[in-house]
Formats: structure tokens, C-alpha cells, sequence
């Protein structure tokens, strides 16, 4: 039996399963093996499914030996972050307060989709609380650490995803991002992810955080992964009132048709990455490889960011003020005071956020018209350390928290489908947003295969383990 | 401390708001949330400042009713 390298990608566990090179079993152990060895560094797990996984993966190898035809994921790891629901277990988000509720009597919809196209799960990934935040820190179960080097921040709130998939757990994970939450752990730590269109991918089965921008999606060490995922997840659900309702639009199918149709360009203006070296360091050559030779300085960008800020702040809040009635002292403490804040804003802002909202997605419309594909950096700066407040942007000195999700929120704002691509120039990566307009998910994938095949954009074995 | 937004005074909103939300807030809270709601008053006044059309009505997403019910079959 051959012995597949832990950092191989989904497709090729899927196929050395498919083919009897290795046994779905004998993968799941050894990645089991690993996260028992090296996760209490990186912690990203909250929960490890190990009976499950293994119940699953021989299920895998015996639907093989009666011939039974296998998913295309089938007997690939994978894990979740923990705002998905898992059957016995108690979907924390992140938070003490859930940890109350009965265990969930079902998998998350997407989990679901993704077991009956084979994969195995591992277990629920840690996360910031409710999904309220950029680093990946958590009062209640520790601060997730970036893989590539422990000391600095994996990035959230999709923290665990993002380290998961870097440090070698898993070929495959999920996240979820409001304002950047695939993103930003995508960049960090060096990994793909895939934020898709607004209301394409069902949340049915997991916590919401803000139900007008949440979106959920993939984390992975290649494109292809990414794409096979994708397909396998999509399809409309009507229990998720933001799901569209469209067929199935497969990305896997064109990922290597180049890019010679595609007209790309560099997002400028409020985008631009002057006093940003690293964050330019990613960019360049990603624009180079692409020929991205324009770059467009586009109206209303800060609009957009504030619009998406009140909006999350608002609706956020007042999903939790229950509990920030009752018991505020059980939130994070860099949780609490934001959401006690998104409770007594005015109406009028709300309103006006959403109005301005409608008004920059038609600018972002028209733009679409004459491009197909735009870029920006997907952080302004690659992973501070953990717990550090304060960072330097353009000459001056910012706090960090607010400041990590600088590119990410002005493109969730209007739900455009994002591909974050990982770029190692220095010693830490920074990815870069591949950006299409709604719906053209396979666009963005495209783009991200060509870059992958250029060696632009490529994941890395961390050192840091 | 006092935070300060043009003439929006955010702990003494937040006083005010509070107790209609049911929140109580000691004095040390006010002042955690009022950076919160300071950064946030910054937001509405950019959101303010867009060149949105005054005619603008697209202020929400639309809302569905939901499906027709199934007709009552006659006994």
C-alpha cells in the first residue's frame, strides 16, 4: 500500500482510495495521529469526531470492496468550523453561552453534502466568538494559532479552517465569512478559500451571526480541492430563506481553461497598498502573471465598508441581547462591548446602511461590465502576533482588530464571489482576492488554477510545526 | 473618559439608551461600549456623506409572502 504524504491534496486521497492504493481508513488514522501529535500547538480543533471518522472511512472501504460505485470526495478528511451543526454535538460558535444547548440531533447541510460525496469528518474547528472577529483569539477556548509560526494569530474568525488546512489536519475544511472570515485565515495562513456569491451555498444547520451577510464556503490546499467541494455543496435549499434558488453551476469543469478570455484588473483607490509593502509584495506578481496591467480606482468603497459594518453590528446584536441582558459576563470580552453597541444603534443608521448598500452594489454592477475578474490584497499586512493590538498601516500606527478586514468587508458587502489566493514572498503568506462578479464563482477558480499552475499561488508546508 | 463624535456624545446616548433595552450598565461598560459606538457614528457619517440619490426607495430587500396555501378540500 502506498503511504500518502500528509499534505496531499482531496483529489489525490480521493483517487488513491478510488484505485485501492491506500486504504479510507488507514488516511483517517493517520490524520487522526496527526492531530492528536501536533494540534495542541496550533489548536484548532474544539472537537475531534474519532469514532465517527473511523466508523466512516470503513464504511468507505467497503462500499470499495463490493464494488459500489464512491463519491468524489470519498474518504477525503475534512472538518468544520464549529458553528456547523454536528449530530451529538453542541454547536458552540465559539461561545460558553451555546455550550448549554442540547447537542445537535443533525449535520449542517453543507456537511451533509459534502459526507454524501465521501468525505470523512474530523471534527468541529475553533473559531472567534459568534464569528465576531479578525484574529482567531477566543476567550473560552484559546487563541488558534498560525501553523507557519505558533506565536502569530491564524486569523478569523475562521480560525481553525484557515490552520486545519495549513498545517496538514485536513486537505479539505469549511468556514463561514461575513466580512472576511475566509479570507483573512485564508491569507494568514496561507491556504485557498472559497467566499461564493451571496445566497449561493445553503446555511441550513449552522449559527448565524448576520443573516444579511453571512455566506459559508471552502478552505483548501489547491484550487482543484476547492472546486470539487464547491460543486459537491451546491444547490438550493429552501430552508435557508438567502439561498438562491439556482441549479448547480459545476466550477470544476473549466478550471483549466486559462485566461486568455478574461479581462482583469487591479483594484486602486481605496484598495491601494502604498505604505503596505508586504501586501504589495503579494499583489505584484499575482498582477503580473495575469497580465493585470489597469488598475481602477473605484466610487463609494468606504460607503460600502461602512454600510456592511452597521448592518453586521445591528443585526448581530440583536440576535445576542438576550444574553447581553442576562449574562454579559460569559461573552468574550472583546465580543461584548461591540455587540452592547450594535444594540443601541439608531434605526436610521440601519436603514441608510442598507439603502447605501443597493446603491454601491450598481456601482460594482456597472464595473462588471467592462471586467471580468478584479484583485486586491486580501489583508493589508500578513499574520501580528497573537494578542497584538496595534499595527502599522501606511506610516501610522492602528489598532489592529478593526483594521485586518480592510479589503475583505467592502467585497462581502455586496456578496461578490471571492477567491483568496495564497502568496509566500517573505516569511509569512499573504493572499490576494480574486474577485468576480455574482455568480461567476468559476471565473474566480479559473483565475486561481492559472496562478496555481504559474506558481504564484501555492500553499506551503509550515515550519512552525 | 468621554468619547466624543462631532456633537454625538456616545456615553451619555448610551445612559439614555440603555434602560430602554433593558441593559444595565455600569460605568466602566458605558466606557468599553461607548469606543464601539464611537467607531460606529464614523460609519453612519460616511454612510451619511454617500452621493446616494435623493429619490432613492430601494431601502430594504424585498420581502416574499411565501407560498399560496394549499386550498381546503371540501368534506
Amino acid at each position: 500500500m502506498t503511504k500518502l504524504n500528509e499534505f496531499a491534496p482531496a483529489w489525490q486521497v480521493a483517487e488513491a482510495i478510488r484505485t485501492g492504493a491506500v486504504l479510507a481508513e488507514d488516511v483517517t488514522r493517520a490524520a487522526l495521529d496527526r492531530i492528536a501529535a501536533l494540534d495542541p500547538k496550533v489548536n484548532a480543533f474544539t472537537d475531534v469526531t474519532a469514532e465517527r471518522a473511523l466508523a466512516e472511512a470503513r464504511q468507505v472501504d467497503a462500499d470499495r470492496a463490493a464494488g459500489k460505485t464512491l463519491g468524489p470526495l470519498a474518504g477525503v478528511p475534512m472538518a468544520a468550523k464549529n458553528l456547523f451543526d454536528i449530530t451529538g454535538i453542541t454547536t458552540r460558535a465559539g461561545s460558553k453561552i451555546n455550550r448549554e444547548l442540547p447537542p445537535a440531533v443533525e449535520d449542517g447541510e453543507l456537511l451533509k453534502r459534502l459526507s454524501a460525496a465521501g468525505a470523512i469528518l474530523l471534527g468541529g474547528l475553533n473559531m472567534g466568538e459568534y464569528a465576531y472577529d479578525f484574529t482567531g483569539e477566543n476567550d473560552h477556548d484559546g487563541a488558534c494559532r498560525n501553523p507557519h509560526d505558533t506565536d502569530r494569530m491564524a486569523g478569523g474568525s475562521s480560525s481553525g479552517s484557515g490552520a486545519a488546512v495549513a498545517a496538514g489536519f485536513a486537505p479539505l475544511a469549511l468556514g463561514s465569512d461575513t466580512n472576511g472570515s475566509i479570507r483573512v485565515p485564508s491569507s494568514f495562513c496561507g491556504v485557498f478559500g472559497l467566499k461564493p456569491t451571496y445566497g449561493r451555498l445553503t446555511r441550513y444547520g449552522t449559527f448565524p451571526f448576520c443573516d444579511s451577510l453571512d455566506h459559508l464556503g471552502p478552505f483548501a490546499r489547491s484550487v482543484r480541492d476547492l472546486a470539487l467541494a464547491y460543486d459537491v455543496m451546491q444547490g438550493p435549499d429552501h430552508r435557508d430563506h438567502g439561498c438562491a434558488n439556482r441549479p448547480v453551476e459545476p466550477a470544476l469543469v473549466s478550471l483549466d481553461e486559462g485566461i486568455s478570455d478574461l479581462r482583469i484588473a487591479v483594484l486602486g483607490g481605496y484598495f491601494s497598498t502604498d505604505g503596505m509593502p508586504d501586501a504589495a509584495a503579494a499583489l505584484a506578481p499575482v498582477a503580473k502573471a495575469l497580465d493585470a496591467t489597469e488598475t481602477i480606482e473605484v466610487d463609494g468603497v468606504d460607503a460600502g465598508r461602512a454600510a456592511a459594518f452597521i448592518i453586521t453590528n445591528c443585526e448581530s446584536a440583536r440576535l445576542h441581547l438576550p444574553n447581553l441582558k442576562a449574562r454579559p459576563d460569559d461573552f468574550d470580552r472583546d465580543t461584548r462591548d461591540r455587540f452592547l453597541a450594535g444594540a443601541m444603534l439608531p434605526a436610521s443608521w440601519y436603514v441608510r446602511a442598507l439603502q447605501v448598500r443597493h446603491w454601491y452594489r450598481e456601482i460594482f454592477a456597472k464595473l462588471f461590465e467592462t471586467v471580468d475578474i478584479l484583485l486586491a490584497p486580501a489583508t493589508p499586512f500578513p499574520a501580528p502576533l497573537v494578542g497584538q493590538r496595534t499595527i502599522e498601516i501606511r506610516g501610522k500606527e492602528m489598532l489592529t482588530r478593526p483594521n485586518i478586514g480592510l479589503f475583505t468587508q467592502p467585497i462581502s458587502a455586496i456578496g461578490l464571489p471571492v477567491c483568496a489566493v495564497p502568496v509566500f514572498g517573505g516569511e509569512m503568506p499573504l493572499g490576494v482576492q480574486v474577485i468576480g462578479a455574482p455568480w461567476r464563482e468559476d471565473l474566480c477558480l479559473r483565475v486561481a488554477a492559472y496562478l496555481e499552475k504559474q506558481g504564484i499561488a501555492a500553499t506551503q508546508t509550515p515550519k512552525g510545526l | 473618559m468621554t468619547t466624543s463624535n462631532g456633537n454625538f456624545d456616545a456615553e451619555d446616548f448610551i445612559r439614555t439608551m440603555a434602560p430602554s433595552l433593558g441593559l444595565s450598565l455600569d460605568e466602566e461598560r458605558v466606557a468599553g461600549v461607548s469606543v464601539f459606538l464611537s467607531i460606529a457614528k464614523g460609519m453612519a457619517n460616511i454612510l451619511d456623506a454617500a452621493p446616494v440619490p435623493e429619490n432613492s426607495l430601494e431601502l430594504a430587500s424585498v420581502f416574499d409572502a411565501g407560498q399560496a396555501a394549499k386550498p381546503v378540500k371540501a368534506e
